[in-house]
């Protein structure tokens, strides 16, 4: 086990009674930023309690920071930080004063939590208000105060559980390059759950993806994308005849409404997409290299696994018809 | 909400929606607390499609929500429903549904009791109800865990109930208050495509989310507020055409950026063209349209490469930017 | 990241298998309203005419964003554990720490001052001269048992109430507001913290009540000029009722935080804890009046403290059955307390699945 990897784990299992909420999780994390990926239920929660020591594992090992996560949970737990998905702060209490006492928490003596404080809320961005109450704080403000109680006494490893949360775009903006900073400048590694693969693919250069508590993906976000090269344009005018026009061409084109995809077979496409479009009258809005996102590349796993994207027609089915439907004993014994 | 309905009774499913009248209209509407300004004489009719709303926080979007949920009461100035005064009359609520960013579910309920009990509330006997109940939470993803109580579901799930209770009586108008909060890629997809078709089937969608992609996915009717002002309502591209302080570029990827840089200098509509780096070229106009339609023959006739073509601030983030000076 | 760049070889892994690939094709959206391309008229729009807000995008003074290490060192549990006390404790007096409204700091100094009656009486009738009244108000058996045990209006009202205010959001508030993710991400455990919130509420608790009573019988002494000798013949009743308070202020202290870990606001454990002090007594009163037996008595906290003070200062029993019983029902109404707190607090969650 080599100290390259900030986390580690061997065949890890948790089951709670006959529910088995990890199995045999085999993870190598490494330094720098890596997204945690996964539906909902995959087990992230899970995953992130196991790592922090808080729960026991029904069998398999693992270590964070070479410490091992069955017996040495303090240390990692002082060693690491942890920004929570949900509120977690007192809205009574000034925002300093909340982020001193976490560190004072952490064993931080007084003094130096405080300074500490003082230091690490100006690097959120809250020099100006951070004598306030949390509770006149916007939720921008109450991300960035979680962040610095969770960087207050400078961890090795930051796991941030939907760091941008209910933030609008000015925050989401400063949230994700204060979190890139902290990897990029400050050398430090950083574990980031979210749903957003926007944000995830701008902070984290690797993923690891978890589905019902098995490894589905890890490794770099590009290494794993392989998916076709499509050509994508969006075309205002004539686009039926466009779309013939490079049928005929002989270029394989997927359309909907005015946005179509044409596979790239070589650098000859672009410019005879543009012929096309001068020859048949249709204006290119838009032409790029479309570049499959880590959203795609999470759907189309998604999709290999037996999931897939539904429409309205499942929705609105056929209207219901209580002959079809046995009630249940319970619902039955009136209401 | 739910409350509002229950005391006003179960409709009856007589009432029906007129065709020709709008499905949220609001006419002057202005609302203010005490001193502070939610909503500003704003006045705006949204029938049918789906149209986005967006807004810097503090715009009035929570405002307008409560009052389109019958919470508030303008301080002045007319709101309808389908013709209907929300303030008085419950009725309307049977075609609508709402999806609010608050949390407040019955946590001790489970899924499935939970959407079938406000199901019923709608009218629909107790066996229908638990079949569009599990229709609409199998829909959502939630079959699984339907027999599980709210208060242990994760955010995400607990987003996603609130979608189904919205969608389980099949309504008219929909409004949906930041409702991919919490969703992961795959249920995102789902409910964005769910939000399209809804509208090109002829119901009425109202999104509201932060995440001005989300919105750029999902449509391009947008309604723009600021202070409690309404900015601008229509389409994005016709919008930002209408924005005549900031003339379009186009932008351009091509090996030989300054030679097609001056073919284009030529063209009427052009009055400038720059070189960022290496390799682009953004050129200047007040005539998007015009440009747009000459482009692939003075590209092709050139005889230059060109690998990529973009309207660089043709989009939302850019919109909301002029539109609102650049800050929140 | 320049280990990664140096680093050629892919590591992916894609369902088990090392170096796969993922293929297929992505999905293709249009968004609504965007048209099938066919037509080139865009749908029309209006611009609220000519407004522009101008406000400038203000995030203060010029803002260099620089992350600075820390290299300090962490002190270990015993400072943790300091901390968690400081941050209870020290909010009743300063600001910076946990937040006690007026209300209770104002009720905590007026309980605080009427514990002191006896002694403020004792000095009146010191400087008045009046020996029977000092009788009445001084040291005695009575006194002593009476400060920390007596009904009314102490155990009546006084005591009651500041145990309601001090454990009233002392757990509860860390379920409503989530902080329990802050105190368990850390490297602290989960009986320290328990340990620490109970000593943080006993602590006050113990000052207002065995710390009154200490101040009274040393000052009643040396108001009164009273020598060694005197002072060796109370001691043992002085440190009997010194006894009997700590076990009165654990017992307030282990139910009081087994109601508080209960709920979530703050309102119910305060109200429940004056329910089961005041009403248990109540009932158990009732019942001995209207029966004649005592037994009821077990079942109220207050009198079993008051029962085992009485065997330990040695004042007259006012109840019927031993005092032994009393004391196995104090156990077993703290077990009881304390394993409810237990399953409570272990069931805290840090995150939410």
């Amino acid at each position: 086990m080599s100290d390259q990897y900030v986390i580690e784990t061997n065949d890890l299992v948790k089951s709670y009674g006959p529910h088995v909420a990890l199995d045999s999780l085999s993870l190598k994390v490494k330094t720098g930023a890596t997204g945690l990926l996964g539906p909902n239920g995959a087990g992230k929660s899970t995953m992130i309690k196991t790592l922090l020591g808080l729960i026991g594992v029904t069998s398999g090992d693992g270590k964070v920071l070479g410490f091992n996560i069955r017996t040495e949970g303090e240390h990692i737990r002082s060693k690491i930080g942890y920004l929570p998905e949900y509120e977690c702060l007192n809205p009574g209490l000034e925002a300093i004063h909340q982020v001193a006492f976490s560190g004072e928490l952490i064993g931080m003596n007084p003094t130096s939590a405080m300074q500490r404080a003082h230091e690490v809320l100006e690097y959120v961005g809250l020099r100006d208000q951070r004598y306030r109450k949390i509770e006149t704080f916007s939720t921008g403000m109450v991300q960035a105060t979680k962040l610095a109680c969770s960087i207050i006494h400078d961890p090795e490893l930051l796991i941030t559980d939907e760091p941008s949360n209910g933030l609008d775009t000015r925050a989401r903006e400063f949230m994700l390059n204060t979190l890139q900073q902290i990897v990029g400048e400050g050398g430090r590694s950083l574990l980031m759950a979210s749903h957003l693969m926007e944000d995830v693919e701008k902070v984290c250069d690797r993923i690891v993806m978890l589905h019902k508590g098995r490894l589905i993906a890890q490794g770099r976000i590009e290494d794993l994308k392989s998916i076709e090269q499509e050509i994508e344009i969006h075309v205002w005018g004539h686009a039926s005849e466009l779309e013939r026009e490079l049928r005929n061409s002989g270029y394989d084109v997927r359309r909907t409404g005015r946005v179509m995809r044409v596979v790239k077979q070589d650098e000859s496409a672009y410019s005879a997409i543009i012929e096309c479009a001068a020859k048949s009258g249709a204006q290119l809005r838009r032409m790029n290299d479309h570049e499959p996102s880590l959203e795609d590349l999470f759907i189309v796993i998604m999709e290999r696994l037996g999931y897939s994207v539904k429409s309205s027609a499942e929705l609105f089915q056929e209207g219901p018809s209580a002959s079809k439907v046995d009630a249940p004993p319970e619902l039955k014994e009136g209401n | 909400m739910m409350p509002d309905v229950a005391q006003s009774g179960p409709a009856t499913g007589e009432w029906k929606p007129q065709p020709e009248v709008p499905a949220v209209m609001l006419d002057h509407v202005s609302k203010w607390y005490g001193n502070i300004i939610g909503m500003n004489d704003v006045s705006l009719a949204i029938s049918g499609g789906v149209t986005g709303l967006l807004g810097p926080n503090g715009a009035g979007k929570s405002t307008l929500f409560k009052i389109l949920a019958g919470k508030l009461r303008p301080s002045q100035g007319t709101v309808r429903l389908f013709g209907t005064d929300p303030w008085k009359n419950a009725a309307p609520y049977s075609r609508i549904g709402y999806v609010s960013e608050n949390d407040s579910l019955y946590d001790w309920m489970t899924a499935l009791e939970f959407v079938t009990t406000l199901a019923r509330l709608y009218g629909y006997t107790r066996d229908e109800a638990r079949v569009k109940a599990e229709q609409v939470l199998e829909f959502v993803d939630l079959k699984d865990v339907m027999n599980k109580e709210i208060g242990k579901f994760s955010k995400g799930m607990r987003q996603r109930v609130k979608i189904a209770h919205a969608l389980v009586n099949d309504p008219e108008l929909i409004i949906l208050d930041e409702p991919l909060q919490g969703c992961d890629p795959l249920a995102r997809t789902t409910i964005m495509n769910v939000i399209r078709e809804l509208g090109a089937m002829g119901r009425t969608v109202i999104v509201s989310s932060h995440i001005l992609e989300e919105i750029e996915r999902i449509t391009e009717q947008i309604v723009i507020l600021n202070h409690g002002r309404l900015l601008a309502l229509g389409n994005v591209h016709a919008i930002r055409d209408m924005l005549d302080a900031h003339p379009h570029s186009i932008a351009l990827s091509t090996d030989r950026p300054r030679e097609l840089g001056k073919v284009f200098l030529d063209h009427e509509e052009v009055f400038g063209v720059h070189f960022p780096e290496d390799g682009k070229l953004i050129i200047r106009t007040h005539n998007l349209g015009a440009l747009h339609a000459d482009l692939p023959k003075i590209i092709t006739d050139s005889g230059f490469s060109v690998t990529a073509i973009d309207n660089p601030d043709d989009n939302l983030e850019s919109i909301l930017s002029y539109l609102t000076g650049g800050g929140n | 990241m320049s280990d990664e760049e140096s680093q050629n070889i892919s590591d992916a892994e894609f369902l088990g298998q090392a170096g796969a690939k993922i293929e297929g094709q992505t999905r293709l959206e249009a968004a609504y309203g965007s048209g099938d391309g066919d037509e080139q008229s865009i749908a029309s729009a209006t611009v609220a005419g000519g407004t522009k807000q101008h406000e400038q995008a203000h995030l203060g003074t010029v803002f260099d964003q620089s992350y600075r290490p820390w290299g300090g060192s962490l002190n270990p549990r015993w400072a943790r554990n300091w901390a968690i006390l400081r941050h209870h404790v020290y909010g009743l007096f300063s600001k910076g720490h946990r937040p006690y409204g007026m209300a209770t700091k104002l009720i905590l100094f007026a309980a605080f001052l009427i514990s002191l009656a006896d002694l403020g009486m004792s000095f009146i009738s010191a400087v008045l001269g009046q020996d029977d009244m000092h009788r009445v108000f001084g040291i005695s058996r009575d006194n002593l048992y009476g400060h920390v045990l007596g009904f009314w209006p102490r155990n009546a009202i006084c005591f009651p109430i500041i145990a309601a205010l001090l454990i009233g959001g002392i757990i509860s508030e860390d379920r409503m507001h989530g902080t329990s993710a802050i105190y368990f991400s850390r490297p602290l455990n989960r009986i320290d913290y328990t340990a620490m919130k109970f000593l943080s509420v006993a602590i006050v608790l113990f000052m207002l009540i065995v710390g009154t009573l200490g101040i009274y019988y040393t000052g009643d002494i040396l108001m009164q000029g009273e020598g060694w000798a005197f002072f060796l013949d109370t001691l043992p009743i002085f440190l009997g009722a010194a006894l009997a308070g700590t076990i009165l202020v654990f017992t307030y202290s282990s139910i009081g935080l087994a109601l508080s870990s209960v709920s979530r606001g703050k309102f119910f454990p305060a109200v429940a804890l004056l329910g089961i002090f005041l009403g248990m007594k109540l009932i158990a009163f009732l019942i001995y009046s209207l029966f004649e037996r005592s037994v009821l008595y077990l079942l109220s906290p207050y009198d079993c403290v008051a029962h085992v003070g009485q065997a330990l200062v040695g004042t007259t029993a006012t109840y019927d059955h031993p005092w032994t019983w009393s004391l196995m029902s104090l156990v077993v109404i703290n077990a009881i307390a304390l394993y409810i707190l237990a399953t409570r607090v272990s069931s805290m969650e840090v995150t939410r699945e």
